[in-house]
């Protein structure tokens, strides 16, 4: 049995001994819950490797499974819904963000299977970056194409950090990967927040897109930068901090100074009288974009076209 | 390590977090503030900044090692833009559980409050870029003694008996009777919860000054505006006022009239400290 190898259930009194055998014959430790309420609190505090809700004793935790599901500390973690025959019609898969279910009654060997290939599954996560766990290439390739045929509008973003390889010479990789983590978390929390159609994906190293409907997109770009020019200097050490600048060897081997990082974000619109054809356009307008955002890497950046416009 | 140490680091091992009541005028105010369009994370600093629980949970959060960048986040509008919304929301929600603010808790939260204030007054003053974390540091600096109140309150209790018999500080009489004092409980909670090496030395080193290696400014601003609460509230209960460490002067490079200063800014903001927000801003 894998040490701490926790799964929280919440749950009545209904097949509890039955769940019970079954998690202790997968190599969980079952931990019981009645109260929505507590857990929360419980989970926050020590997250378990598998999520367990009883759709038949608790029918309002589609904003607990909303709550669960947004923080990414349980993105890899399965959550499975226990329900009756009659409750199951009625659910809307595209509005809750589950792992899936299992209906009364249950059968041993199919609760078991099931289980196993939950978690099976989570950890298979397909093309998702392995430090962000965000969509990558063919993902967004796809989406970008996808919208542009249903003639949809949208805004393209692309976010691109200034100084990162100074950075990373400096204080490490592991600490690079840490102000990577840091932008995607900024990104992710920033759209979020967004109504309409949105996306956040992490093309690689320190580059990540986004989209969202074009009027967001100033607000957006405006929003990620405050927040991670904000941030950012508490990812340096406090002398670096304080004089604003860290020594690093430049590409040619000599020692420079550089600024603390910065960001670059280009945005291209689909929207009004300006449409996009094609992905491969898309990405050739946000890479000229982009050298314009990157004019002056002192300072964080965001650089629009200016050729759409609402009709 | 004494055997009560020991002994006492092994019981506070257990989640710590979990049974600590929140004030719940700050979760209805911070609720209804969510529901605002567009409302700055800023804001929600400021009256989340008010409970301690809410607080040591929000941070205890951002710097777990699932986040990806533990020991980095001491500011608590950072670990709110950080952590999201639905995030903070759900943090909300379940904090509503875990019994009432008595009156003996209620004082440490006021005095928390307060010494926050004026901490984040020091900082400013001095103009320390990190005036954030330092406030923070200034509302977790007596977050033991919650934890002491509410997991080992047989031991809070003769804790309270040494002190009204000796008339002394907290400090003198929990290390009476527990052989070291809550700074040293702050510090195993901060380790464990990976806090950042600057609000970990505040909270282990406020009464320790000189022990603090990297960060002394935040541990003598915290220590300074302790003592300048205590001194300015004249706390019932604690007719022993504890005192300015010699390092502190020192280490902020700054001479008594500063400290008339700080008082006169702490007479015009503390008068006005509510539980929400100000709503002039």
């Amino acid at each position: 049995m894998k040490e701490n190898n926790k799964a929280f259930l919440l749950i009545s009194e209904k097949d509890k001994n039955f769940l019970k055998n079954c998690l202790k014959e997968l190599g969980y430790q079952p931990q019981f819950c009645e109260k929505e309420i507590y857990f929360l609190e419980k989970l926050y505090a020590s997250p378990p490797n598998l999520i367990i809700l009883d759709l038949d004793c608790n029918s309002s935790f589609f904003e607990t499974i909303k709550i669960i599901k947004s923080s990414p500390i349980f993105l890899e973690v399965p959550l499975i819904v226990l329900c009756s025959l009659e409750k199951l019609e009625n659910i809307n898969w595209e509005d809750i963000n589950l792992d899936d279910f299992l209906v009364r009654p249950f059968k041993k060997i199919e609760f078991i299977k099931r289980l196993d290939l939950a978690k099976i599954r989570a950890s298979r996560i397909l093309d998702a970056n392995p430090l962000t766990k965000l969509p990558g290439n063919t993902t967004i390739i796809s989406k970008i194409q996808q919208l542009i045929a249903r003639n949809q509008d949208f805004a393209l973003g692309y976010v691109d950090l200034n100084h990162f390889k100074a950075y990373n010479d400096r204080y490490g990789f592991v600490r690079g990967d840490e102000v990577i983590k840091l932008l995607a978390r900024i990104i992710t929390n920033v759209i979020s927040n967004i109504p309409g159609e949105t996306f956040v994906g992490h093309i690689g190293g320190d580059d990540f897109v986004f989209i969202v409907p074009p009027e967001e997109a100033e607000k957006v770009a405006k929003q990620i930068i405050e927040y991670f020019d904000q941030i950012i200097p508490s990812f340096y050490d406090q002398e670096d901090r304080k004089k604003g600048i860290i020594i690093s060897k430049d590409r040619k081997g000599n020692l420079q100074k550089f600024p603390l990082m910065t960001l670059a974000i280009a945005i291209v619109r689909n929207w009004g009288n300006y449409r996009l054809k094609h992905y491969g356009q898309a990405i050739k307008v946000i890479t000229e974009l982009k050298k314009w955002a990157k004019k002056d890497r002192s300072k964080s950046t965001y650089v629009m076209e200016r050729r759409s416009s609402p009709e | 390590m004494s055997a009560n140490e020991k002994i006492s680091k092994e019981a506070l091992k257990e989640k710590v977090l979990e049974k600590l009541p929140t004030l719940p005028k700050v979760v209805q105010e911070a609720w209804k503030l969510m529901e605002r369009p567009n409302v700055s994370p800023e804001l929600i600093s400021e009256v989340i900044g008010k409970d301690i629980t809410l607080t040591a949970k929000i941070l205890r959060l951002i710097n777990s090692p699932f986040y990806g960048f533990p020991n980095r986040i001491g500011s608590l509008k950072h670990a709110i833009i950080l952590l999201g919304f639905n995030t903070i929301r759900g943090l909300l929600i379940s904090s509503v559980l875990f019994g009432e603010i008595t009156p003996p808790l209620m004082r440490i939260w006021e005095h928390a409050c307060e010494c926050a204030t004026t901490a984040g007054i020091i900082a400013r003053q001095l103009n320390y870029k990190e005036a954030d974390e330092i406030t923070v540091a200034g509302l977790l600096h007596d977050m033991s003694k919650v934890v002491l109140k509410v997991y080992l309150p047989e031991i809070d209790a003769k804790i309270e008996i040494v002190k009204q018999k000796s008339l002394c500080l907290d400090y003198e009489a929990e290390k009476e009777v527990m052989g070291f004092a809550h700074d040293v409980i702050n510090l195993w909670l901060a380790e464990q919860w990976h806090f950042p090496p600057s609000l970990t030395e505040a909270l282990a080193y406020h009464h320790t000054v000189e022990k603090a290696k990297k960060y002394p400014q935040f541990a003598a601003i915290i220590n300074l505006a302790d003592v300048l609460i205590h001194v300015y509230r004249l706390t019932p209960g604690m007719e022993v006022i504890p005192e300015i460490h010699p390092k502190t002067y020192e280490i902020l490079n700054i001479f008594p009239d500063f400290l008339f200063e700080i008082i006169r800014t702490m007479d015009r903001t503390l008068y006005n400290l509510e539980w929400g927000i100000d709503e002039r801003k």
